[in-house]
């Protein structure tokens, strides 16, 4: 059938890229916002906007508190404050083993932080990168994992498909016709980027193997407790040491302070993060310490155990090798580290994903308008409408999302929905709305840049607006973020206005430029390929139409032969620029 | 042990000095293909426009000075963090970001690297030809013969539109 392997896998990239690169927007978009899930949360929930703890924040001091709040406790944990997160997280349990709710707190104060009516980022814009927020028999990961396995599929025959891989390594022509230069970006952004590509999709997949095998656990432990079984504990360490109440009081209680200096000289200097007090009061009470993984790449399970009266070690769990290997993919792909530089490249590359799969659908688009799309006009207008809402649309409905948190008064309510539901729907509302609106404004004879520059225009009123509603509403207005050291809401407000200004560099170049494709086709007039003045060898050369002259009209990328199901491959199609009434010239 | 830290003042320096690092690896890796150093040999110096460069007899020297360079922008991250996963990851993302500082200078200000194709150029452009470019070494059958050379395929294939196509 295909003619050689690099059109096969053409083939593949193309029809791959253009059924789940919808989905794969989605996910680089929510994935690459996930990156900066914390300062989300710090600018959608205003109630935490609180100072960062001090170094000298003491356990003891805590475990006072907590005993005022939970007084019933027979066993609490604590996540502490790190880096990016000022409170810490507490629960607690009463010996009936009826548990709290896991709520903020404000470790120094020792108090609760108010609930938030919302679900940020890490609620909401976090789950959505890996879940899509389709609960229903796990089928958003399944589709996250499909679209990732797609993923890996795309940038593998990706490189095959791009054989002028080395010497196109820099090559950017951003004058050149938009088909060039989109293809010329989409090489960039997929090869200079690819080991992040790669090893993000990959780690990615990792993390949800037991998810997608989870058979895998039960084989090698015979038993069909899964992952709740021992697995659970000899891979992770989750309840690796127990012991009974002993239904005696304490008779002492030694310092957790003491405790938690111990566990870091331990751990070489890295201080627990978790820290869980187990049978409080009685004279079997137990603590567990987990090891910190703010320094380092992987994830640690690493956790020491010890007798809560005196102190001393009573057993310790460390990481088996495979699972720290496991556990170091997933610190690349959570990154849960404090490293700012780092998370600024993760948010950059990530973005650089969205641009990949951006121009992969804009030259597309490019391919099949200057080739008389011999596709169904239905089916085109299918990928149109998914293409603009997918890209541009996502991002509004995102901003949106932002702009209805500052706008919802607190306690909303409507229709029986609550303010966090009521900010969730106006995400999907406005997400749908902007399929709508591709769908509408084409159907009434709209040209595609016009429709993708009016979407662009609401982003950029969006993205300005976002930033005065928050200094408005809160009174946190950047120069007192910045004063007051909030530089998760000053780096929101500043990405916010950023966007704005980009946006608007955009939607007015669209508006700025004529469309090229439509009277390029017809006013050609030369049927054949001319060889262009310095013939380069053809071996080795991309096969996708490249140049600026009429071949690249019936370009083989789209392999419309594929779609129709013609017999005739689409290489061997003769590139006769034939002007055609069913050519979507623009008017 | 958990080193500690340099200064920030120090940790940005040393960041700066690595992205410089990769910028010249890549820039000097850059050149070595015939489509970049034309673009940059045939820019103006200053306000006089200089004369078109030669490109040097060899690019073996340039293309490992280019990749020497790129793997010492590992040392001021792996100074930077002490930590060597971080060191690795940055290094992998920071080279990314380089590549695409050079892609970008050659789009829109190739002059840029003008200074740096003058240092390597063996002199004025005459009609010779230019050494074989190719990031591997290992361009395809064309390797090792010079640019101008006619490519030798079968009349019937160079008849054959598709294949004509390919090139770009």
């Amino acid at each position: 059938m295909k003619e050689t392997f690099r059109l096969s896998m053409l083939w593949l990239h193309t029809w791959a890229g253009v059924v789940l690169g919808s989905v794969l927007f989605a996910i680089f978009w929510m994935g690459s916002l996930s990156v900066f899930d914390h300062e989300i949360d710090r600018w959608m929930m205003p109630e935490t906007r609180i100072a960062e703890p001090p170094v000298g924040f003491s356990l003891d001091t805590f475990a006072g508190r907590a005993a005022e709040i939970a007084p019933e406790a027979s066993e609490w944990s604590l996540s502490l404050p790190r880096e990016r997160v000022p409170y810490g997280y507490f629960s607690a349990r009463d010996t009936s083993g009826t548990s709290t709710h896991r709520f903020r707190i404000d470790v120094t104060a020792g108090e609760a932080i108010p609930e938030s009516e919302t679900l940020a980022g890490t609620g909401f814009i976090y789950p959505f990168h890996y879940m899509l927020h389709l609960q229903w028999m796990n089928l958003g990961m399944w589709i996250v994992g499909m679209a990732a396995m797609a993923m890996l599929l795309l940038l593998i025959s990706g490189v095959v498909v791009h054989a002028r891989l080395f010497k196109d390594f820099f090559t950017l022509r951003p004058t050149k016709k938009l088909a060039r230069s989109t293809l010329d970006a989409h090489n960039l952004s997929g090869v200079l980027v690819l080991p992040f590509h790669v090893l993000i999709t990959f780690s990615g997949l990792v993390i949800f193997a037991f998810v997608y095998l989870p058979q895998a656990p039960d084989l090698v432990y015979g038993d069909s407790e899964g992952l709740s079984g021992q697995f659970r504990v000899d891979a992770f360490g989750f309840g690796h040491y127990e012991r009974e109440r002993m239904g005696v009081p304490a008779r002492a209680a030694a310092s957790l302070d003491a405790m938690a200096a111990w566990a870091t000289s331990e751990w070489g200097g890295t201080a627990p993060d978790d820290v869980r007090v187990y049978h409080l009061g009685d004279a079997g009470g137990y603590v567990m310490m987990r090891r910190g993984d703010q320094k380092q790449v992987g994830f640690d399970r690493d956790a020491i155990y010890l007798d809560a009266a005196t102190g001393a070690e009573l057993d310790r769990f460390e990481t088996a090798p495979v699972m720290r290997a496991q556990q170091f993919l997933l610190g690349l792909h959570l990154i849960q580290f404090d490293h700012w530089a780092l998370r600024w490249l993760y948010f950059l590359a990530g973005l650089s994903g969205c641009v990949l799969i951006g121009t992969g659908f804009v030259y597309w688009f490019e391919k099949r308008r200057s080739k008389h799309a011999e596709m169904s006009q239905t089916g085109l207008r299918v990928v149109e409408v998914l293409t603009i809402g997918s890209v541009t649309g996502i991002m509004v409905a995102t901003v949106a999302f932002f702009v209805a948190n500052r706008l919802l008064p607190s306690g909303a309510d409507f229709a029986g929905l609550d303010r966090a539901t009521l900010e969730t729907r106006a995400f999907w509302l406005v997400w749908v709305g902007t399929f709508a609106h591709v769908g509408l404004r084409r159907w009434r004879g709209a040209e595609m840049r016009a429709v993708w520059r009016e979407q662009t225009w609401a982003l950029a009123a969006l993205s300005a607006v976002a930033p005065v509603l928050n200094g408005v509403t809160t009174g946190m207005h950047p120069l007192r973020a910045a004063g007051e050291g909030q530089w998760a809401v000053l780096g929101m407000d500043a990405l916010l206005l950023a966007t704005a200004a980009l946006a608007v560099v955009v939607a007015r170049r669209l508006g700025r430029e004529a469309p090229e494709a439509a009277p390029a086709v017809p006013k050609r007039p030369s049927a054949l390929p001319k060889p262009r003045p310095a013939a380069r060898p053809a071996t080795g050369s991309m096969p996708l139409p490249s140049g600026d002259g009429a071949p690249e009209a019936t370009g083989v990328l789209g392999g419309d032969g594929a779609v129709t199901g013609d017999e005739t491959p689409a290489v061997a199609r003769p590139p006769v620029a034939r002007p055609s009434p069913e050519d979507r010239a623009e008017p | 042990m958990t080193p500690a830290a340099p200064p920030a003042l120090v940790a940005g320096l040393l960041l700066a000095t690595a992205l410089g690092l990769a910028y010249a690896g890549f820039a000097l890796l850059a050149l070595t293909l015939d489509r970049n150093w034309k673009a940059v040999a045939a820019t103006a110096s200053g306000p006089a426009r200089g004369p078109a460069l030669a490109p040097p007899p060899s690019w073996t020297d340039v293309r490992a000075s280019g990749y020497l360079l790129l793997a010492l922008a590992f040392m001021p991250l792996l100074a930077r963090d002490a930590v060597a996963s971080f060191a690795i990851v940055s290094w992998v993302l920071w080279l990314g970001v380089a590549a695409a500082l050079v892609a970008f200078t050659l789009a829109w200000r190739p002059h840029w690297l003008r200074p740096l194709a003058s240092a390597l150029a063996s002199g004025p452009a005459e009609d010779r030809p230019p050494a074989r470019d190719g990031l591997c070494g290992g361009s395809p059958p064309s390797g090792g013969s010079p640019r101008r050379v006619p490519p030798k395929r079968p009349p019937a294939l160079a008849r054959d539109p598709s294949h004509v196509r390919q090139e770009s």
